[in-house]
């Protein structure tokens, strides 16, 4: 009876408890409504005051409208409706873009400076071909250049477009610009997808071409997941690989007002771009190219998107990409700078989990600011091959002048050594190599010219060679030798060695100190001072004498030829090099360059020092081979001594101060006879500016 | 016989239970929360009191501007009321040309008074997601970096319609209150700042805990619209129900 009672009681205490808990946990609440309009209109003239509105029967206040931030630099104190014309001083300009790295959060217009993680490029020009020959499909693309490029991945797939690196069958992995798949059959549609990956393991969005191999006869199979509208298939046309998806109509909200304004461009450096009126939109084609959309924009389950850029030149040829979540709220794709200006239909297909096109869109890239170069095929070539032979001649040319600036280099064995000099040099320039202390200089006997250049061996008593050097611009050498007996020996083409001309002389008219291959005690400390005197084998001066006007004519003009030609082409490489680094600069390039400038440089500065004056007569006929001696003007303290060469020229570099020059004619008879004595000179850069009426 | 006692135990349990919560007579600003029928007694006065009593009550109550005092028989202890103005419509102005973009502005204010000690909550909602749409076309709700955290600045990117709001009063909830650079952190309430959009949750805007009566609080909601002219927004009458929820904590 007690039991029952309770069970009876049971739900009445449920009912309490109920009770009691919404008596608890009662709240005093109100709510309101407000319905809010908005009058939009599309005419253009529209004013905010005429009597369309009608919202809700008030009457709107009458607004002022102007700027309403107080920040704002042109701040309408008396404004009462923001209009959006607000502008902000510098410090309150910055990226508004949240996506961006350096979003600014204060900022508050934007001043086009928003940097954003840098996307992996797509592989650009990506093709296949079908030979129905081989029964293999050839596939080409140009790989994107850039510090962090890894590979690039290959994906097939014949189900539809391989929306990442895993949807599908590897086919190639590596860095190459070209494949062959070898595993295909006739009939088959087969969609691939080149996925670039960085050092990061992030890949790009990837790059889309499909093909077909059809026999004679043999038409392409319906798709296997036909159309769910009955709309027909369109077969692929223009290198479309989208085209061949079964197409459904859509019927997301979001899709059906989804338009090609929806998508974004952007470029490093410019302002965020959509496409516009007529569905067109300017950009830098000199830019890498970011396109993205907003998620929100799109439903949410989704594939892919695919893009598809036309060549308008090339009818059936065009560019595909899809373009990937990229876990930021946007699908995106990362796209090389353009080869050429010109405006680009580009259509995006919006595909579906089915592989389906559910919505396609529209619109024109007007690509601008590519240099009319850059895409021809005059370029193209130019960069291929007359680029680098230009680059790699006008350096040699450059290098090679620096190194025969003033010097005898007739063979070339010369050029080789005066470019073996030259790296000598630049060596000891770094300080990787010790500038050597000079101990001689090789001259021609009779016509005392210092020989450049000259490859000056040292043996040691049991004839093995220590070391050896190649004379200077003046024919100096120089050597760093332990205490020891040495030889020296000295080679030059059409020269002979030991002099037979001076033989047994210890001086002639220019130098002292002769040296003629005799054995050299050296102590390891002493600097030695030696001149070598070598016998030209082919060159008689009682004939050069007799026919020099001749000769003058002659060489003048071949010597200006030469001198002309090399120049021309040092110049030509000068600027394929420069046209170069502003057309595809790149750090090569730039390296380039800076060596041209230097050699450039290094040329006005060899010319300064180097300046050369020349000795005729008032006739204009020079004196070749004369001594020239300069003396300190007061003292009469012998300075310097040079000879002219073949052409009356000389060069003196000396220390800034007031000298007089004297002039010996080489007689016929091989001895000297003294012309001509300058009045004082005053050098103040050491060097002679003038030539020399004797 | 014991189906009687459970009936009467029920209803003697409504008939306790029921005065709790339930009130007397109410209009649209007021209700009175119990009555009594009197008889007897008489008014007394002074310079600075009041006192009416009647046979068979000791009633205390009594108010000045300053003291709401509730003691002695029948004094409501459970007396919570909740006063909420109710605004106009808003009509965002000025007018926006699709073509040639720009913003509108309009605001909203709700007056709130109550003697709760422990305050109150007051929320918004919108009524379909996006908020503001015509028949044929729609804004986007504003998109902010972080879900349910406004954005320092207004910012409608270029391509887009946007819609959302701010907004401004004494007792914002600290979402919308802001440190001169971002909103949730720190106690200022910088002007037009803070911006957020609607959605169809209710989010908290205002909440205080403690009493406001008598003097209330206002708290203002700022609607802010933008179009840019590239995203070729259809011409029309763009509407949006925005639901306020005023709760007495």
């Amino acid at each position: 009876m007690i039991n029952k009672n309770l069970k009876n009681f049971f739900p009445i205490l449920i009912i309490l408890i109920l009770t009691f808990s919404l008596v608890a946990t009662f709240a005093v609440a109100a709510s309101d409504s407000v319905n809010v309009s908005l009058e939009v209109t599309g005419g253009g003239g529209g004013d905010g005051g005429g009597g369309g509105g009608g919202g809700g029967g008030e009457e709107p206040p009458s607004e002022i409208p102007g700027c309403t931030d107080p920040r704002a630099s042109n701040y309408n104190v008396n404004a009462t409706a923001n209009d959006g014309s607000c502008t902000y001083p510098p410090e309150l300009m910055g990226c508004t873009d949240r996506t961006a790295l350096n979003y600014d959060p204060t900022a508050m217009a934007d001043d086009g400076s928003c940097l954003y993680r840098e996307a992996v490029p797509n592989v650009s020009d990506f093709q296949s071909s079908y030979n129905l020959g081989q029964n293999k499909v050839y596939l080409t693309w140009v790989r994107p250049v850039f510090a962090q490029f890894k590979t690039v991945r290959i994906v097939r797939s014949t189900l539809g477009v391989p929306a990442n690196p895993q949807d599908g069958i590897v086919v190639y992995e590596g860095g190459a610009n070209s494949t062959i798949d070898e595993v295909v059959q006739t009939g088959v549609r087969y969609y691939y997808t080149a996925f670039v990956q960085n050092l990061a393991d992030e890949y790009s969005s990837g790059a889309v071409t499909s093909v077909i191999g059809l026999r004679q006869g043999e038409e392409e199979p319906p798709v296997a997941t036909s159309t769910e509208d009955g709309l027909p298939i369109v077969p692929p046309g223009g290198g479309d690989p989208f085209a061949s998806l079964p197409t459904v109509t859509a019927t997301d909200p979001e899709l059906i007002k989804l338009s090609v304004g929806d998508f974004i461009l952007r470029q490093v450096g410019e302002l965020t771009k959509y496409f516009g009126l007529g569905s067109r939109v300017v950009i830098n084609g000199k830019k890498e190219l970011v396109l993205e959309i907003d998620k929100r924009s799109l439903p949410s389950v989704l594939k892919t998107i695919g893009v598809v850029i036309s060549d308008p030149k090339k009818p059936g040829r065009s560019f595909s990409f899809i373009m990937t979540d990229n876990n930021n709220g946007r699908y995106s794709a990362t796209l090389s700078p353009f080869l050429r200006n010109g405006l680009f239909p580009v259509t995006f297909y919006i595909i579906n989990y089915k592989d389906q096109t559910v919505k396609k869109v529209s619109g024109s890239l007007q690509v601008a600011g590519v240099s009319f170069l850059s895409g021809s095929a005059v370029m193209a070539g130019i960069q291929k091959y007359a680029d680098p032979t230009a680059t790699a001649i006008g350096l040699g040319v450059g290098l090679t002048q620096i190194a025969i600036f003033g010097s005898s280099a007739n063979t070339i064995y010369d050029v080789y050594l005066l470019l073996i000099r030259l790296l000598y040099s630049f060596l000891s320039w770094l300080g990787i190599r010790r500038k050597r202390p000079e101990w001689g200089t090789v001259y021609d006997s009779v016509t005392k010219q210092p020989i450049d250049p000259a490859y000056v061996t040292v043996s040691n008593v049991a004839g093995q060679e220590v070391t050896s050097a190649i004379t200077d611009i003046d024919g100096r050498f120089g050597f760093l030798l332990p205490k020891n007996v040495y030889y020296i020996k000295v080679g030059k083409t059409n020269y002979r060695f030991p002099s037979e001309n001076l033989k047994g002389k210890v001086a002639d008219e220019l130098y002292d100190s002769l040296y003629f291959g005799s054995p050299l005690a050296h102590d390891g400390n002493q600097i030695i001072k030696l001149n070598v005197p070598l016998d030209p084998v082919s060159f008689d001066w009682n004939e050069f004498a007799k026919s020099k006007i001749n000769f003058f004519q002659i060489y003048t003009k071949k010597e200006t030829l030469r001198r002309r030609i090399l120049a021309g082409v040092f110049y030509s490489g000068f600027g394929v090099s420069a046209i170069n680094m502003i057309i595809t600069p790149s750090v090569l390039d730039l390296l380039l360059l800076a060596i041209y400038v230097g050699i450039f440089v290094y040329h006005r500065i060899l010319v300064i020092k180097h300046k050369i004056v020349a000795v005729h007569r008032s006739s204009g006929e020079p004196l070749p081979y004369a001594l020239i001696r300069l003396y300190l003007s007061g003292i009469d303290q012998l300075i310097k001594s040079t000879t002219t060469d073949a052409l009356g020229r000389f060069y003196i570099l000396v220390r800034p101060g007031v000298y007089y020059l004297t002039v010996e004619e080489k007689q016929l008879d091989g001895s000297y006879k003294k012309v001509y004595q300058s009045e004082n000179l005053n050098l103040p850069k050491g060097v002679l500016d003038n030539d020399f009426i004797v | 016989m014991n189906k009687i006692k459970q009936f009467l135990f029920v209803g003697l349990a409504l008939i306790v239970a029921l005065p709790v919560g339930a009130y007397v007579a109410s209009s649209d600003n007021y209700r009175i929360q119990s009555d009594s029928i009197n008889f007897g007694g008489q008014l007394s006065t002074s310079a600075n009191y009041k006192l009416e009593d009647t046979l068979g009550e000791i009633s205390t109550g009594t108010s000045s501007d300053a003291i709401n005092l509730q003691a002695g028989y029948q004094a409501m202890a459970e007396d919570v009321y909740l006063s909420v103005s109710s605004p106009a419509d808003v009509t965002l102005s000025p007018t926006i040309d699709t073509t040639i973009g720009g913003i509108a502005d309009g605001q909203a204010l709700w007056t709130i008074i109550t003697n709760d000690p422990a305050g109150y909550s007051m929320t918004v909602a919108a009524n379909t997601s996006p908020a503001l749409h015509s028949s044929v076309d729609s804004f986007s709700d504003l998109n902010v970096a972080g879900t349910g955290t406004p954005d320092f600045s207004w910012f409608s990117p270029a391509g887009y319609a946007n819609f959302g709001y701010t907004v401004e009063g004494p007792d914002l909830d600290s979402s919308f209150l802001d440190n001169g650079v971002i909103c949730g952190v720190g106690a200022l309430d910088t002007l037009n700042k803070c911006w957020l959009d609607f959605s169809t949750s209710a989010k908290t805007v205002s909440l205080k805990n403690s009493s406001n009566h008598p003097t209330g609080s206002d708290t203002t909601i700022k609607l802010r619209a933008q179009i840019d002219p590239s995203r070729n927004l259809i011409a029309g009458t763009y509407q949006a129900v925005i639901n306020v929820v005023i709760t007495a904590l």
